[in-house]
């Protein structure tokens, strides 16, 4: 049945394109429908979070399960990874999903870490960084090129943070001094990351890798997450004071925020960054204060204060109900992002090419990658304080690449950096790290709560 | 090459992102400044509209910017946009309930068929007069122009006045379904004459068959499929993501499928909020928070840990709660978008003001002339409900122009026709609308 379907599907959707091929620009009947097909691969996928996974990992695999039915002839889906808008769409993707996890890093928290978070986050970058492109590439890919060997480096620098800190939240261990170290270097790895994967694609763009270049784009890319902090913390509170005074509603500070973000992304593309930097500055700087000009209550603390304060107040209770639609910034890029970077994840699952996922000697790299992932991660926790099992599980906790290693892996696909056989074992090694990391942290955590 | 990196074969045919980016940003900071109407008493989607001539205007002929100039005709704008308009019909879907549709079907077939006739026959004699010398299919066309209804601006109308729910709105709503394929079928006559070819009766029946198949297939195929696609998502998981990531699916395989079907996607939209209804997800585990809160405030009140499981599932939101976000954004986009379509400059010749200001009056009177059909005391607030001709009129000009039948003066005149009757409409529709309320208050509370 299924299969029968599988097979109309197709022949059908191409007569509508070939239907359609006089005006490309007003019909995209056959884009909606791609769309409907990743997004609702993507929500199969979310099955995995049944089995104490997180969701990025199904997504993953859903688009790698598509690129497989392409592989075995559904033309479709080669169609899918070609059309432009759905290109767009994952990009948009992408933008967003940094753009979230700018806005939750707060700038504050990173002052607060401390000496142990700090370490431990520079020995998570330096180590698996210098691992993958000095020791592994040369070894596992012996005829990749110095921009290859960069990006297999700088995809192994990453570190999710939303996975960590949720398996943190299952085991209720968020507020131990562990749990804070892991996230306190999380944020530190999260701008270190994206710095090197600044620098990294700026030199691939510039062909010729040198001591001087790479100095000049560091500088560069500091330079732009400084100088968009600075401008921002000028700028953020009068624009959006002028904008509040034209309309308060939640419509307006969507909007804004958005703006915000589409106009870092493209600033960083004049300054010859990734987009996706842009938009994580954008997030950075955006703080929740800025917005205080709307009128934007939150429901949670006029909730929490109505309940102290009197709690058999009905018209207090109703006037929140109200009041509710007005959301937090934060919660309405979290809405638009439940969507769209679903579809960034499925479509770089898509990206792989499926013949290369069969030959053995793939998942062989891969395996040996993700050890000096692992590895490098679990190295980095030493640095952390606290006895032998703290410290491991500082490094383990460290250990998932997630979303963040699969902005490398497209960003660096989409440059041109590196091969097909190179992008999938980037995949696998982002599966399998965030794969693992969950069970180990349950292993590692406190004994009491095991 | 081409084979082995997909991706890179996107971004060399589109090498920056930014470009498209900032087209949106650009589009998006049009409709937050056009909200400043609302501080004169005007409705937004005028505003938004406006800033999108002005856009095209100030960047195009003063700046000269070849970036804004390119809106209009971008591949990703015009999704994007059309995203928008989607995301407001699908959630005018939402808010009516197909029973309330059937009820005002027959009636709101006849609004639709004088709505199309009147104003067709009205433009097709006055023509000749305005435009003299020009060839048969040329009138036939500027006839057609006349005929569209936009849905997208008069149900934003609707429902920032909050009548959504009243029958009259829902008139508009089913009359406007039958608009597009009776606008569909004039459309491909007209182009069939103009082509030289032969109009055939094969073609345009097959036309409303396809349509009248779409139309009752999937809103049977819909009301089957929904429950249990919703119920089996929900087994795979049951937060928020979950039920906006089934809805939104629903949303675009309805919008693609009246695109294959050859109706506009954003009927399909419109379809798919009609047929989903809310008990529809009630698999998913998304207590409306206002009754949790409710519920906890009456039964213990000084319960703290209640209060904080009530933040922790406000989290989960209503449908419609989760695709406004989305309007938010891509809405005005729409709006806007299309504001940039429109190329002021061409509008203010004499003669073009002439003739356009007739068709605008054929345009009005036409469609008030439909609204006969509707109940006593809703007529005038149907008729000018479809007024405004808004994008689709646009859609049917372009048409008109790239055939190569329309001169640049008639392509002129029909979109300042679609400049005023949408300018006209609206303010009429609000108008009408508040007074809807004000004799009505249920309804809008409803």
């Amino acid at each position: 049945m299924s299969m029968n379907a599988a097979d109309l599907l197709p022949t059908f959707l191409l007569a509508a394109e070939k239907a359609d091929a006089g005006e490309p620009t007003t019909h995209f009947g056959l884009a909606f429908l791609m769309l409907a097909i990743v997004l609702v691969a993507g929500k199969l996928g979310n099955i995995v979070e049944r089995y104490g996974q997180p969701a990025v990992v199904g997504e993953l695999f859903a688009g790698i399960v598509l690129s497989g039915l392409g592989y075995f002839g559904w033309h479709l889906i080669p169609e899918i990874t070609h059309n432009q808008v759905m290109a767009f769409l994952a990009a948009l993707g992408a933008v967003l999903l940094l753009f979230a996890i700018g806005l939750e890093t707060r700038i504050v928290e990173m002052r607060q870490v401390g000496v142990s978070a700090t370490l431990v986050a520079v020995v998570g970058v330096v180590v698996p960084f210098v691992l993958g492109t000095v020791i592994l590439a040369p070894l596992l890919f012996p005829d990749s090129n110095a921009n290859a060997r960069l990006f297999l480096g700088a995809a192994m620098v990453a570190t999710s943070v939303g996975i960590t800190a949720s398996v943190f939240r299952a085991l209720g261990i968020q507020q131990r001094r562990a749990a804070k170290t892991v996230l306190g270097a999380a944020v530190i790895d999260d701008v270190l990351g994206l710095i090197v994967l600044a620098v990294v694609s700026a030199l691939v763009g510039g062909g010729q890798v040198s001591a001087g270049m790479i100095a000049l784009l560091a500088a560069k890319s500091f330079g732009f997450l400084g100088g968009a902090l600075i401008i921002g913390k000028f700028l953020a509170e009068p624009i959006s004071k002028f904008l509040s005074s034209i309309h308060t509603g939640a419509g307006m500070k969507a909007t804004l925020a958005v703006g915000f973000a589409f106009v870092f992304a493209w600033l960083a593309e004049v300054f010859g960054l990734e987009p996706i930097i842009g938009a994580f500055a954008a997030g950075l700087l955006l703080e929740e204060v800025h917005f205080r000009s709307f009128q934007v209550p939150a429901m949670v603390r006029e909730l929490r204060a109505v309940l102290a304060d009197d709690p058999q107040e009905k018209s207090a209770a109703s006037r929140i109900i109200r009041k509710h639609q007005e959301k937090h910034v934060e919660d309405l890029i979290n809405n638009i992002g439940l969507i769209f970077i679903p579809v960034f994840f499925v479509y770089t699952g898509m990206q792989i090419n499926f013949g290369s996922l069969l030959e053995p000697k793939l998942y062989l790299v891969a395996a040996v990658l993700s050890l000096a992932a692992i590895a490098g991660k679990v190295v980095a926790g030493a640095a952390a304080k606290g006895d032998r099992r703290e410290k491991l599980l500082v490094g383990v906790a460290m250990v998932p690449r997630g979303e963040v290693g699969l902005i490398f892996a497209a960003t660096g696909k989409s440059l041109g950096a590196i091969n097909d056989v190179m992008f999938s074992t980037i995949i696998l090694m982002v599966v399998i790290t965030t794969f693992v990391a969950p069970p180990l942290i349950k292993h590692f955590s406190p004994v009491e709560l095991r | 090459m081409d084979a082995t990196y997909p991706l890179l074969a996107v971004v060399e045919a589109h090498p920056d992102w930014g470009r498209a980016l900032f087209m949106f940003v650009l589009l998006l900071g049009t409709a937050l400044l056009g909200k400043i109407v609302t501080k004169i008493d005007m409705p937004e989607v005028l505003g938004e509209i406006a800033g999108g001539i002005a856009l095209k205007a100030v960047g195009g002929a003063i700046i000269g910017s070849s970036l804004i100039l390119a809106i209009p005709g971008d591949p990703f704008m015009s999704f994007v946009a059309l995203l928008g308009a989607l995301f407001l019909l699908f959630s005018v879907g939402l808010e009516t309930s197909l029973l309330e549709l059937k009820k005002v079907g027959p009636r709101a077939a006849a609004v639709a068929m004088i709505g199309v006739t009147i104003p067709f026959a009205l433009a097709f004699a006055a023509a000749p007069l305005l435009f003299a010398g020009a060839v048969l299919s040329a009138y036939l066309f500027v006839a057609a122009s006349l005929v569209a209804t936009s849905v997208g601006i008069t149900s934003a109308v609707f429902r920032t006045a909050g009548v959504m729910q009243s029958r009259m709105a829902n008139t508009v709503l089913a009359a406007a379904v039958f608009d597009d394929i009776l606008g569909l079928m004039v459309l491909a006559v007209v182009s069939a004459v103009a082509d030289g070819g032969r109009v055939s009766v094969g073609l345009v029946s097959g036309l409303l068959a396809k349509a009248l198949i779409f139309l009752v297939g999937s809103v049977v195929v819909g009301r089957l499929a929904a429950p249990q696609l919703s119920r089996f998502f929900s087994a795979i998981h049951t937060g928020s993501g979950m039920k906006l990531g089934v809805a939104i699916s629903f949303m675009v395989v309805f919008a693609g499928l009246a695109d294959v079907f050859g109706l506009e996607p954003i009927i399909g939209a419109f379809a798919a909020g009609a047929l989903l209804e809310e008990v529809h997800f009630r698999s998913f585990e998304v207590p409306p928070v206002v009754k949790e809160m409710r519920a906890a405030l009456a039964h213990n009140p000084s319960e703290e840990s209640e209060a904080s499981r009530i933040i922790d599932k406000h989290q989960e939101k209503h449908v419609e709660d989760l695709i406004k976000t989305f309007e938010y954004i891509f809405v005005p986009i729409f709006f806007v978008h299309v504001g940039t379509q429109i190329n002021v400059g061409t509008l203010i010749k004499p003669s073009v003001l002439v003739s356009g200001a007739v068709l605008s009056i054929v345009g009005i009177l036409g469609k008030l002339a439909a609204g006969l059909a509707a109940v006593k005391g809703e007529r005038m607030a149907t008729g000018w409900a479809m007024v405004p001709r808004g994008e689709v009129g646009l859609v049917f000009a372009a048409a008109g122009l790239s055939a190569g039948v329309l001169t640049d003066e008639m392509y002129a005149s029909i979109i300042l026709m679609v400049v005023v009757t949408t300018t006209a409409g609206v303010l009429a529709v609000r108008q009408t609308a508040r007074r809807f309320q004000a004799v009505e208050p249920g309804v809008a509370a409803a």
